[in-house]
């Protein structure tokens, strides 16, 4: 199987949030639900303040504790690219998805009574596109493909400071960082 | 957070008191010396029936819980999610119970069906407890999460029995067999209770050895929530040594103030379990991507 | 328990003050509520196949130009995406769009659109209740009820108080209505590039703002060192700017960013940060020359062959050695020397840095600098632009590829040189307004309404009396500095109406609002952008709701006046824009000419009905109009490369500037002429420092702690996009505190507070970063101004804090104000929550 994945460069984002909002696009998505979120982190001390920003989706974790975890199977994975799927018609909105991933991934709709996640845009990139977010960054900092040749391509991580540990989950990311944002 | 999971937490507090109750009792009747069966079936008519509707109303609540309700038909469960297994034990143990119940009434309840009632409860608590270890908040994710339900099932338990051996005397003066009895089941469920808050150090400097929503957690319990911590355990740890008096001050003329005390020492205990369980819930900092390591 | 349930919802805060701890915070809070439009979670996404793309406009005045496209199915909009006509690379790169322009849906389908026209609850011919505009109740009205309103008010307020008595701040083609109806008078005021449209021709001799001026991206790539001085293109110029200062730092550029704030564009690229108190640049910029000057590290042959002013020696004939620029920098006579300890006192960057800055700059060749409008929109700012001009003189940092001082902001930053593609005329004559001579700038408007005098050049004020304010596509109420000012004057006024299709500000305050279409319900139309693109967009739906196109609205009012409706709308819109493709031309490759863009053929203009003839160009229209875009093939050392001045390096005998001296002009007694004759301020003929009003001297003096800078926000187009709920969550109006200022004043991140300026009050939450700098506070401009019960603007709008101030040459100093700042003890809710401005329900 082949696992797919994002690689994110902080080093060239430059937090403008056009994936957030092409995300939200694509998923026609209501205040509040965020399934690819852009988080701000800073740190230093003036006059030497130091900041960089974060584009997490979900990532499609090789070791999903989402999908171990939901009871129904509503959260899957799928076998061909690997892609974590949410089945919205069979998702009970227990929840315990919230509780599996440590990046925020799947989404609680208070009013859906469901849960909703990125899924890769899987629709899209069965059609052979790119998903909404990496065509639509400013920077070209965001990329979408088969992780392993990701990770050869780019020297990265998936721990670095502000993400919790890989090792929960084996996330399908590869981020360049800054120096301050090396752990 | 906490304020949306409170069909959970009642949930987890009814099924729990549910277990706990018809597992003390299958003790106490195990431990009862054979000369006061008799006693110890109308014990059983009157005791095993307050487990039912504990379940009854755990389950009703925990639908609350769920976005979508009408959609938790699984057509194929994920067996390897705790929360099916928890599901699917709570059920069991509930259909056992039915088997008991009727059973009891037919007078050929077995004490082979009752352990195993009572075992599956307890399995039932576990998967409970497992449900909470496998998510990504460190304050849950940990073996103490498994001492604080169990020791939830003992002290809930411990009221439930009580309350139905005290029921099914009626007016009379227990006999010295059964408050024998009693105190060692009493004091067999203390050892389980007091395991979290014998534990709590150990608990606390793992939390603060790990990572940021660990520290998080740990000081949510050491500084924010310390006070009602301490107040947890003063109700809970009251509430015993009241119910483990009126074992043992077991007269005629005292009746009345006797009900008193079981009521209290019910009031205290429960508002311990509850006040724990809030604190439980309201500890529990998630894992997340704002935390910087 | 009731404690603990609020502990439980405040958990969130003590998770911040933890972050504290470790000494690392998050920008913006994490929290997730549901409240919005849809109530899908995760729908299935639109594919391209379940409809059609057509290019899209965005249209506003955001700083950049980028192609969208919006999927329609069935005339609906299902989705959005970018540029994608060709593979993307460095050189030849996509046209992406930003955040704002991939949330247009949201906005040209929002739920606050306004569907009918409507007047006040409590207006009548002359006004009605006056002092209840802002606070009324809307009616529905019809079209034929509102035109009868605008036509008849515009009628009898001219029979009288006379033409002169309308005021169009900016209006959309109603100022083309009366302009047949004997005239109206009319806003002036630079607003964007502060100081430097005026100074900029009188010392280089280039007839503009010098935004095309500098280097094109390709050159910047041999930069140096690039200064990115109060520049934040990463933020202020969207779409691709950012990214072409990315090459250039990959070539090898080392970057320096001059700004009060630690910006986006200093995150990605500075290697040093230069935190500068605002309005005082030119003090630093001095001290430079200073150090250079005094230590013998400046270009004597550059000044001496290239520039007049410079000292004793080189002034221009007829004027007194004296008042040369050397002397002034040394204190020669008045005894101020203009060292780095001097400058260092005022801007606040340490002496030491300014001279390593000096010697750095001057060291560097190419070296660029690159600037905002930002730091020249400042009041009586005139200096600064010619400072920072004189710096690359001193220095000789001119007319090499990749060396240069520029004011590249907007869609011109990174995007110098000559425009090579641009669309053809549309056909439709202006009409010119008999009284053209009335116009009254920005910074005296509000008050010449309820004064009824402005000033006009260096003479006695004159007398006006307006009584009718007509708003179009602009925000002059919001957008202008002086808006608890404005409220007054339209508090004042017999008639205000607005054209819009949301409830902004300016139609808040008016009697009559007609709804109009966006640029996605006519009939297409083209947009410029940057150097190397023309847009072409399509019609994507039909007019939502009652609302009419600005051009229909005019005619039917000059209609109902008695006027020639053939002069107001002579053209179809499909006539005009088919006018401008076929007189679009475009660069040749070898830079010498250009040659037309579009082939047209005779079935294109059957197909399209319109009148034309048939012609060859580059691409075919179909191509064109499918694209939506032509960009200019480019790639690195192409003919089309561009720095400003090389021919007046390389000959400056055959080629001349257009100034006085036909030489650089450190000394211009012109412009001093120049700025004198707009009858508020003066300017030295050399850039001296002349302290700014409401800058950072005033705000000592008046007790007034904090200089507050006005940025342009992520957020919105100025006060366009401000209403759009997924922008509004994703950017929070948050007021910037340094933590040094924050831990004086016990103010946290998240805590409400009161700022305090000489024209108003608002509060807003904080952000408290080590990111700005200590004593400079910075809002985002454009919120849409919204009042609680006390008259304290809730939403930040920062206009409310000015009082209006003209200066130097009719500019706004929107960078000069001062504030004071206090802890609010209410609680505020995130404005991403607040009710939509929505009117009336859909019927
Ligand atoms: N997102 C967004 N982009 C826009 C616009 C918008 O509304 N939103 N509007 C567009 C328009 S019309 C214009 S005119 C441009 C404006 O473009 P700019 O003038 O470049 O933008 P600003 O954000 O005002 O300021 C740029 C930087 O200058 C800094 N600065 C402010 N005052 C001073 C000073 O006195 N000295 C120094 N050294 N630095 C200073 C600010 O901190 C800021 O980082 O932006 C365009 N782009
Ligand atoms: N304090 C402070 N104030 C500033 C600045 C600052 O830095 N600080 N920056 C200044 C700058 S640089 C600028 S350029 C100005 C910009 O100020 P304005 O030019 O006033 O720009 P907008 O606020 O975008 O107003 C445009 C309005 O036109 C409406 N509109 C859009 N399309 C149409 C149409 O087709 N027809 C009609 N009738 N209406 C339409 C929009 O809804 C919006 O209400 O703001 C200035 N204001
Ligand atoms: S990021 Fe979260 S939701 Fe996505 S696959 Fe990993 S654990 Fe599951
Ligand atoms: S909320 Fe839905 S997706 Fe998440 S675990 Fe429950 S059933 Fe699965
Ligand atoms: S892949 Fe699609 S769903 Fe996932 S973050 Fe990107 S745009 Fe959103
Ligand atoms: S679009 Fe690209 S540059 Fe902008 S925030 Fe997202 S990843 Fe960063
Ligand atoms: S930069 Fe301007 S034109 Fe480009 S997408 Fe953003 S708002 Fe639209
Ligand atoms: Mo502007």
């Amino acid at each position: 199987m082949v696992q797919k994945g994002f690689y994110f460069d902080m080093t060239t984002c430059s937090g403008c949030k056009t994936c957030q909002i092409a995300c939200k696009d694509v998923n026609n998505l209501e205040v509040g639900m965020l399934f690819r979120k852009v988080y701000d982190f800073e740190g230093g001390k003036y006059p030497n303040p130091w900041s960089f920003s974060l584009s997490i989706s979900c990532n499609h974790c090789a070791n999903p504790k989402c999908v171990a975890n939901c009871p129904t199977g509503a959260m899957y994975k799928r076998l061909e690219d690997g892609i974590v799927i949410h089945r919205r018609e069979k998702c009970i909105g227990c929840r315990m998805c919230l509780w599996s991933c440590p990046y925020g991934a799947p989404q609680y709709n208070e009013k859906s009574g469901k849960v909703g996640k990125c899924d890769g845009c899987a629709a899209l990139v069965d059609q052979g596109e790119n998903p909404a977010c990496v065509d639509a960054c400013l920077m070209r900092a965001l990329h979408f493909g088969d992780i392993e040749e990701l990770k050869k391509k780019h020297d990265g991580t998936a721990d670095v400071k502000g993400l919790p540990n890989s090792a929960t989950t084996s996330p399908s990311l590869v981020i360049k960082p800054t120096t301050q944002a090396r752990r | 957070m906490f304020l949306e999971e409170w069909p959970l937490l009642l949930f987890t507090l009814l099924s729990q008191a549910a277990i706990g109750t018809f597992f003390l009792s299958t003790l106490f009747e195990t431990l009862l010396p054979s000369n006061q069966e008799d006693k110890a079936t109308a014990f059983i008519k009157t005791g095993i029936p307050i487990v039912g509707p504990l379940m009854v109303a755990g389950l009703f609540l925990s639908f609350f819980h769920l976005g979508s309700p009408l959609s938790a038909v699984f057509a194929s469960p994920n067996l390897s999610s705790w929360l099916v297994r928890e599901i699917l034990s709570t059920s069991v143990f509930f259909a056992l119970w039915v088997i008991c119940f009727v059973a009891a009434k037919k007078a050929n309840l077995t004490p082979v069906l009752q352990w195993t009632t009572a075992i599956v409860g307890l399995f039932a608590v576990f998967c409970m407890a497992s449900a909470y270890t496998n998510s990504i908040r460190p304050a849950w994710a940990h073996l103490n999460t498994y001492f604080i339900f169990f020791a939830a099932t003992f002290s809930l338990g411990l009221i439930g029995t009580t309350i139905s051996v005290a029921g099914c005397n009626g007016k009379r003066v227990l006999s010295s067999e059964i408050t024998t009895t009693l105190r060692k089941v009493v004091l067999s469920a203390v050892v389980v209770i007091l395991v979290p808050l014998l534990y709590q150090p150990f608990f606390l400097s793992s939390l603060s050895a790990g990572e940021p929503a660990a520290l998080a957690s740990a000081n949510l319990y050491g500084k924010d929530y310390l006070l009602p911590m301490i107040l947890r355990w003063l109700l809970t740890l009251t509430g015993i040594a009241v119910l483990y008096y009126y074992v043992r001050s077991q007269s005629q003329k005292f009746y009345a103030f006797s009900m008193k005390l079981v009521c209290t020492a019910t009031c205290l205990i429960v508002a311990g379990e509850l006040l724990g369980r809030c604190l439980f819930f309201v500890t529990a900092v998630s894992t997340q991507i704002d935390v910087f390591h | 328990m009731m404690n603990w349930i609020k502990k439980a919802e405040n958990y969130a805060m003590s998770r911040r003050t933890f972050l504290e701890v470790t000494g690392a915070t998050i920008a913006g809070s994490a929290t997730l509520s549901g409240c919005g439009l849809s109530k899908e979670s995760a729908p299935q996404k639109p594919l391209s196949a379940q409809g059609h793309w057509i290019s899209a406009a965005c249209w506003h005045n955001c700083g950049g130009r980028c192609l969208n496209k919006a999927l329609v199915r069935e005339g609906v909009v299902i989705r959005q995406k970018t540029d994608d006509t060709h593979p993307d690379t460095p050189d030849f790169p996509q046209q992406r769009g930003c955040s704002r322009g991939r949330a247009q849906r949201q906005q040209v389908l929002g739920v606050d659109r306004l569907k009918y026209p409507m007047r006040r609850k409590n207006w009548a011919p002359g006004g009605g209740k006056k002092e209840m505009r802002g606070n009324d109740e809307w009616i529905r009205i019809s079209w034929d009820e509102a035109l009868d309103i605008v036509a008849g008010e515009i009628k009898r307020i001219k029979e009288k108080y006379g033409n002169s008595s309308i005021f169009i701040p900016t209006g959309s083609e109603l100022p083309r209505v009366l302009s047949l109806y004997g005239g109206y008078t009319m806003r002036w005021g630079q607003v964007s590039w502060g100081a430097w449209p005026d100074v900029y021709p009188f010392i280089t001799g280039v007839k503009s703002q010098g935004d095309t001026d500098g280097n094109d991206r390709f050159r910047l790539r041999k930069s140096k060192l690039i200064i990115l001085w109060g520049a934040n293109p990463a933020l202020s110029s969207r779409g691709n700017p950012a990214y072409n200062l990315l090459q250039a730092k990959q070539a090898g550029a080392k970057f320096i960013v001059i700004d009060p704030i630690y910006t986006e564009s200093a995150k990605l690229f500075a290697d040093q940060w230069v935190p500068c108190r605002p309005a005082t640049d030119t003090t630093l910029i001095l001290g430079m020359i200073h150090h250079l000057v005094t230590n013998k590290l400046h270009d004597q042959a550059f000044l001496d062959k290239y520039c007049v002013g410079f000292d004793a020696e080189h002034m221009p004939p007829g004027v007194d050695p004296k008042e040369n620029f050397k002397d002034y920098l040394l204190g020669t006579y008045d005894s101020t020397p203009k060292t780095p300890e001097w400058a260092a006192a005022i801007c606040g960057v340490d002496s030491a840095t300014i001279r390593a800055l000096a010697v750095e700059y001057a060291n560097s060749k190419p070296a660029a600098i690159i600037t905002g409008g930002a730091p020249a929109r400042i009041n009586n700012g005139e200096h600064l632009p010619h400072a920072l001009l004189t710096l690359g003189f001193v220095t000789g940092n001119y007319g090499i590829p990749g060396s240069g001082v520029s004011p590249n902001m907007h869609n011109r930053s990174t995007y110098a040189g000559p425009t090579m593609v641009k669309p053809g005329p549309s056909g439709i004559p202006g009409i010119p307004n008999p009284l053209s001579k009335i116009k009254i700038n920005n910074g005296e408007m509000w008050d010449a309404v309820l004064n009824g005098k402005y000033t006009d050049g260096d003479r006695p004020q004159k007398e006006i009396n307006i009584q009718m304010i007509c708003h179009g596509f602009g925000s002059a109420l919001n957008q202008r500095a002086g808006l608890m000012r404005g409220i007054e004057a339209h508090k004042k006024v017999e008639f205000v109406m607005s054209q819009n299709y949301v409830l902004n500000t300016d139609a808040k305050y008016s009697d009559v609002v007609l709804p109009v279409t966006t640029q996605w319900e006519v009939d297409g139309g083209l947009l410029t952008g940057n150097s190397e693109i023309l847009i072409y967009y399509q019609k994507i739906m039909n007019p939502l709701h009652e609302a009419k196109p600005d051009i229909w609205i005019a005619t039917e009012i000059g209609k109902r006046l008695g006027l020639d409706t053939g002069k107001i709308d002579p053209l179809p819109l499909k006539q005009s824009v088919f006018n401008q493709i076929a007189g679009a031309t475009v660069i040749k490759p070898d830079g010498k000419g250009y040659e037309k863009l579009v082939t047209i053929t005779a079935a294109d203009i059957v197909e399209l009905g319109v009148k034309g003839t048939v012609q060859s160009g580059r691409i075919s229209y179909k191509e064109f109009r499918d694209k939506g875009i032509y960009q200019v093939p480019r790639g690195s050392g192409d003919k089309l490369e561009f720095t400003s001045f090389t021919d007046y390096l390389n000959d400056p005998e055959k080629h001349k500037l257009q100034t006085v001296s036909g030489k650089f002009q450190i000394f211009s007694q012109e412009l001093s002429r120049h700025i004198q004759s707009f009858g508020w301020t003066s300017k030295s003929p050399i850039p001296k420092y002349e302290p700014s009003r409401e800058g950072y001297e005033d705000g000592v003096k008046d007790g007034y702690p904090f200089q507050l800078i006005t940025v342009h926000h992520a957020r919105r187009s100025h006060s366009t996009f401000d209403n759009v709920p997924w922008l509004r969550e994703a950017y929070p109006q948050d007021l910037w505190l340094s933590t040094a200022d924050a831990t004086k004043l016990g103010i946290k991140t998240g805590d409400i507070v009161k700022i305090i300026g000489r024209g108003g009050m608002a509060i807003r939450p904080t952000y408290v970063t080590e990111k700005i700098m200590p004593g400079v506070v910075a809002l985002g401009q454009g919120a849409w101004a919204d009042f609680d019960e006390n008259g304290i603007d809730k939403a930040g709008s920062v206009n409310i804090l000015y009082g209006p101030i003209a200066t130097g040459q009719g500019h706004t100093g929107y960078n000069n104000c001062n504030v004071k700042i206090e802890k609010y003890p209410k609680e505020l809710l995130p404005d991403v929550k607040w009710p939509q401005r929505v009117i009336f329900k859909e019927v």
